[in-house]
């Protein structure tokens, strides 16, 4: 089976890594995939390894006949618009599966409206939050989110669709050293090491951390708070002058190379993976910490919700800097504790977003995907003759066709507004409940 | 040429369309360059919601390998095909002329969907249909009158016409057919007993069922009519029918509004025998012209019990009337070589 | 048992698998069952594959029989809540062949997800049945390769392997079937060039192959081979086929790599005779083994000559492989009693 990958490729993007960890499961698998680069401003210098392969621009693989060439294209969505933009060329065409990394998609459509693109929703009005996520489902012949609380937002893919964890694994010859418990923090000469990395931003909640922390003396005392990552300049003022008010300690990297990140995760006692609101279909960076075997701070949302409750340290509200403390306080007191919950993690993590396992599911869904697509011209022809005999979508007479049709793809019946059409629409195999209109 | 005859077909039931179907399959294999063969696609038509499926399962059966496609019913006259004859012995009646007398498993309203459904396939598959016939004018008024389709009459042909040669007139009158209510025989045996002393009524064919038979041998028992009557109320072969028929003085058949000509109708004129019917026979009236071909009576004993007395009484009128209507039946050309040609046109 | 049988069939042709069909409904009467028997229309061109499909699966059959037992592909989508499946192939031009000359879809990614979409189809009609049989071990190893569906192997018998005799045998290595490129007939007639011993090849069946019969003369003609061969092309009757089989050496058959081990391989056994085949004729292996109960040999005009004259020069032995080739009839279950057994278990 051929298979034509859209994907962010430069270094620095998650998405491209997630991308590497798929890929090379797929070829073992059988699968000859060829691999194009989403970035509007592609530079093959900046490209991860990919194993090699060949990566050619979009451009390139949109010849004639391009979608006979290929059993079936995989398109990564994600909010970063110069990251994605690439990927809605192959909108539209069949065999076409969106990977929908993020939830949310508003800087993703804020980025088409500036480059000029048409909006995609079918009222011509521009979109924002997951509505834009999925208007850009419903043109994909299947659809994967990464978690279920999103789950509804690309059930409006009239093809299969399926949540599948997002595959990642830590690159192969990283030393996930064992945590060293130290008893307590407080007195010792190890601090108690709270780390936050990714794109800091006002996202990841990183001014109630440090509130937590400085708002009681043992966490004060004990603990130093280390941000990893990429800042703005006026974030991290305001951050280190509210540290500074608080007096708690705070360390502020900046942007790091890989190694470096790895190293500060092993040295982490704890890895702070708040965020208000969740925006991202799942957390490479929790994911990441888990897989560690360190102990992570999650709020109880969106992804990190739907973690085991034994694995993550769950605070109800992510921005209440009282359970944040009691969630710190817990986690500082009880460094066995700190430790078992890092192993449960960690084995959680190696089973469930194992890329061997992604790959097994993505492979159902794109058979699924293909099955489906055999079976667009007799579903369109169907449609038509019961259209033509005046039937209409909700007359019963309808079920024993559908029940035919449904047991041999599953099949959805739609009614467009106004008009006693039946349009039905292959496959929806799941109820498709109604988005909500906003994430709050 | 390859003519492939479509049939609809319920598993394990056996009637008149399927033995047509066989009889018109032997027919055109005997036709030189011409290979025949029947399709019968299997029809569900309860729970009613089952019909507009079945509309669409018949659409979309794929025919190959035919030249040519005969098709004798809804739902199997819906089957695809360029070059497609339909000979229509039956709509789907419940839609059409049974609904309007009540007696359809539809009603107006709550079924709409469903009669609809069926008008507009069954309009859009007669439009596009190259030749269409009818069995009977009642068949074709229907077609003309629910689906304004214009047809041709082609009456199914006896299959043995060679076996009805007229022979000798005999001394009874013969009443062939299914025994059942709708075909009236206990009105003949009342005529029998109102008739006159030189009367004799020969009933011979199947019951529908044990009440039928039932009923008949009562009247002959409670009137005591064993010396006029003789009932024979089983199957017959082809050749005892044939020989019941061509060796009578005349026939009698008297079914209520039955559609088309009737095979016993068919079979009487062809041995030249006049035939006795009633106002409200239907379809054989076509053959069967009052006191020139038979006798046409109202539907009640007395009335009959005077045509068979008039028969009995001037033996060169039952002669008479029993050419004539031999000399209108070959007159219809409904024969199988003209059946054919015009199937095949 | 009211057992309804259903299998796909395209009109006007006629062979062997329409025989299994037939065969069965007449050997399920006899043995007491109510039979109907339904061939169904079916378009296997890439364009309606699905549409044909989904007819078949909105036919409703299951209120009508205790059981129904699909025959050709795709009867097995048929839906009854006791099916039994008697596989005989696949659709061969989406599985196997769809890339090569034979394919039923271009070489597309739709042609490849049309071949997905009836592989996954086929795939559920087979696991609705209650039982899946196949009728030969390189069918049922394809079912499990394919479709991951385990079975039962099934052969399938003669109608009436009594009417054929053994007689004493005469010169001749007879062959009957089809005459067609795909049967190699040729390669026997090449064979005839080379043999040393005065045996005969006689080569009966119909052909709908002109090229192929002009091929056959030709070659005979060209090699001067008019006293040793004998063409018998046309249909010949049973009767005539009896006899030939009856009378003959030995049978040869040597299709390319065919499913099964064929008719004429059976009608042989059944007439006590051995059959020569080759070891790329697929299904005849299950049945023949060399030196026993006939022989195999490489697929060239020399081998197949020494076979010839290694069964003419050593009579008796031929005439014991001919007692052992019947009964590997009884050994391989190849009976009625077994088959209707097995199906309606």
């Amino acid at each position: 089976m051929k298979l034509l990958w859209l994907t962010p490729v430069h270094q620095g993007s998650a998405i491209a890594r997630y991308s590497e960890l798929v890929l090379p499961c797929l070829i073992e698998k059988g699968c000859e995939v060829v691999v194009a680069a989403t970035e509007t401003n592609f530079v093959p210098s900046r490209r991860r390894p990919f194993l090699d392969l060949e990566i050619l621009s979009v451009a390139d693989c949109l010849g004639d006949g391009f979608d006979q060439a290929f059993d079936a294209i995989v398109a990564n969505f994600g909010d970063h618009y110069p990251n994605h933009a690439l990927s809605l060329d192959v909108l539209r065409f069949s065999r076409l599966i969106g990977i929908f990394h993020d939830a949310d998609m508003t800087n993703f459509s804020n980025g088409m409206r500036a480059d000029g693109r048409e909006a995609l929703g079918t009222t011509g009005e521009w979109p924002d939050g997951r509505e834009v996520t999925a208007s850009i489902a419903r043109l994909c012949a299947g659809s994967v989110a990464h978690s279920s609380f999103y789950r509804p937002v690309i059930a409006r893919c009239d093809g299969p669709i399926d949540v599948i964890p997002l595959a990642w694994s830590l690159p192969s010859g990283v030393a996930e050293q064992r945590k060293l418990s130290l008893p307590g923090g407080g007195g010792g000469d190890k601090a108690f090491q709270v780390l936050t990395f990714g794109n800091i931003n006002w996202n990841k909640c990183a001014d109630r951390v440090i509130e937590a922390i400085g708002a009681g003396p043992e966490l004060r005392d004990a603990t130093e708070y280390k941000l990893v990552g990429s800042i703005e300049p006026e974030e991290r003022s305001r951050l280190c002058g509210l540290a500074d008010r608080l007096g708690v300690r705070l360390v502020v990297a900046g942007p790091v190379n890989e190694d470096e990140l790895h190293r500060a995760v092993v040295e982490a006692d704890v890895v702070s993976c708040l965020r208000e609101p969740v925006l991202e279909g799942a957390s490479a960076s929790a994911i990441e910490a888990m897989l560690h075997g360190c102990a992570v701070l999650v709020s109880d949302a969106g992804f990190y919700a739907e973690l085991p409750d034994e694995c993550v340290a769950k605070v109800l509200e992510a921005t209440d800097v009282v359970s944040i403390r009691v969630a710190l306080e817990k986690l500082f007191v009880d460094p066995g504790e700190r430790s078992n919950m890092g192993r449960r993690g960690r084995e959680y993590a190696e089973t469930v977003f194992s890329p061997d396992s992604y790959a097994d599911a993505l492979l159902r869904l794109i058979a699924d995907v293909r099955v489906t697509s055999a079976y667009d011209p007799l579903i369109k022809r169907i449609a038509s003759q019961l259209t033509d005999l005046g039937l209409s979508p909700d007359d019963s007479s309808i079920d024993f066709v559908l029940r035919a049709l449904e047991s041999m793809v599953p099949v959805a019946r739609r009614a467009s507004r106004g008009e006693k059409v039946i349009s039905l629409t292959a496959p929806c195999a799941r109820n498709a409940e109604p988005i909500a209109a906003h994430a709050t | 040429m390859k003519v492939l005859i479509v049939n609809n077909a319920v598993p394990f039931i056996w009637g008149g369309a399927e033995e047509l179907a066989v009889n018109l399959d032997q027919q055109l294999n005997a036709l030189k360059g011409v290979e025949s063969e029947i399709l019968r696609i299997p029809f569900a038509w309860e729970p009613k919601e089952r019909i507009a499926s079945e509309i669409i399962l018949n659409r979309n059966l794929g025919i190959v390998n035919a030249d040519r496609v005969i098709a004798l019913k809804f739902p199997a006259y819906l089957v695809q095909h360029d070059r497609k004859t339909i000979w229509l012995l039956h709509q789907f009646r419940q839609a059409y002329d049974l609904l309007d007398a009540g007696r359809s498993l539809l009603a107006r309203g709550q079924d709409d969907g469903i009669i609809d459904a069926v008008t507009r396939a069954d309009n859009a598959c007669f439009d596009a249909a190259q030749w269409v016939f009818a069995n009977s004018p009642v068949t074709r008024d229907r077609l003309q009158r629910y689906n304004g389709r214009k047809s041709e009459v082609l009456y199914p042909p006896l299959n043995d016409p060679d076996l009805f040669e007229p022979g000798p007139y005999g001394d009874y009158i013969f009443a062939g057919g299914r025994v059942g209510e709708s075909k009236r025989q206990h009105l003949l045996v009342e005529a029998a007993r109102l008739a006159g002393n030189d009367c004799r009524l020969v009933v011979a064919g199947p019951p529908g069922s044990q009440a039928d038979a039932d009923l008949l041998r009562e009247l002959v028992g409670k009137y005591g009519l064993q010396d006029r009557v003789t009932l024979q109320l089983r199957m017959h072969s082809r050749k005892e029918i044939a020989d019941l028929a061509r060796h009578a003085l005349a026939c009698a058949y008297i079914p209520f509004d039955e559609d088309s000509l009737g095979y016993v109708t068919m079979e009487a004129a062809a041995s030249g025998r006049a035939i006795v019917t009633t106002t409200d026979s239907g379809g054989l009236l076509e053959i069967v012209k009052d006191r020139k071909s038979g006798f046409v009576c109202s539907p009640d004993a007395a009335s009959l019990a005077t045509a068979f007395d008039r028969l009995f009484a001037d033996r060169a009128l039952a002669r008479q009337l029993g050419a004539a209507a031999r000399d209108l039946w070959t007159s219809k050309k409904i024969d199988w070589p003209t059946t054919l040609e015009r199937l095949l046109a | 048992m009211r057992v309804l049988l259903a299998s796909s069939f395209v009109p006007f042709v006629r062979g062997g698998g329409r025989f299994i069909v037939d065969w069965l409904e007449r050997k399920l009467v006899d043995y007491g069952h109510e039979v109907e028997k339904f061939y169904l229309p079916f378009n296997e061109h890439a364009a309606s594959l699905l549409d044909n499909l989904l007819s078949y699966r909105l036919m409703d059959l299951s209120n009508h029989a205790d059981r129904l037992i699909a025959i050709r592909p795709p009867a097995h989508s048929l839906i009854h809540p006791n099916k039994v499946v008697w596989f005989i192939h696949h659709i061969r031009g989406y599985y196997d062949l769809a890339d090569t000359e034979h394919a039923s879809v271009p070489s597309s990614a739709d042609g490849r997800a049309l071949c997905a979409a009836l592989k996954r189809h086929d795939t559920m009609g087979l696991r609705e049945a209650r039982a899946v049989f196949t009728n030969s071990e390189v069918v049922r190893e394809r079912l499990m390769k394919f479709n991951g569906i385990g079975s039962e192997v099934l052969y399938p018998p003669l109608l009436a392997p009594d009417r054929f005799r053994c007689e004493d045998a005469n010169d001749e290595i007879v062959s009957v079937c089809r005459v067609e490129g795909h049967k190699r007939q040729d390669l026997l007639v090449r064979a005839m060039e080379f043999v040393r011993t005065p045996v005969k090849l006689r080569i009966c069946g119909a052909s709908s192959n002109l090229a192929y019969e002009k091929q056959l003369k030709k070659l005979v003609e060209d090699k001067g081979l008019q006293d040793k061969v004998q063409l018998d092309l046309g249909w010949i009757s049973e009767d005539i086929k009896i006899e030939h089989v009856s009378r003959c050496l030995a049978s040869a058959y040597v299709p390319l790599d065919e499913d099964s081990y064929g008719y004429p391989t059976l009608e042989a056994a059944a007439a006590l005779k051995p059959t020569l085949t080759t070891y790329d004729a697929g299904g005849t292996l299950e049945f023949i083994r060399h030196g026993e109960n006939g022989l195999v040999t490489a697929p060239i005009p020399r081998a197949i000559a020494e076979g010839f004259d290694r069964l003419f020069g050593e009579r008796q032995k031929t005439a014991a492989m001919g007692r052992a080739a019947c009964e590997t009839i009884g050994r391989l279950n190849i009976t009625w009693d077994h088959v209707i057994d097995r199906l309606l278990a």
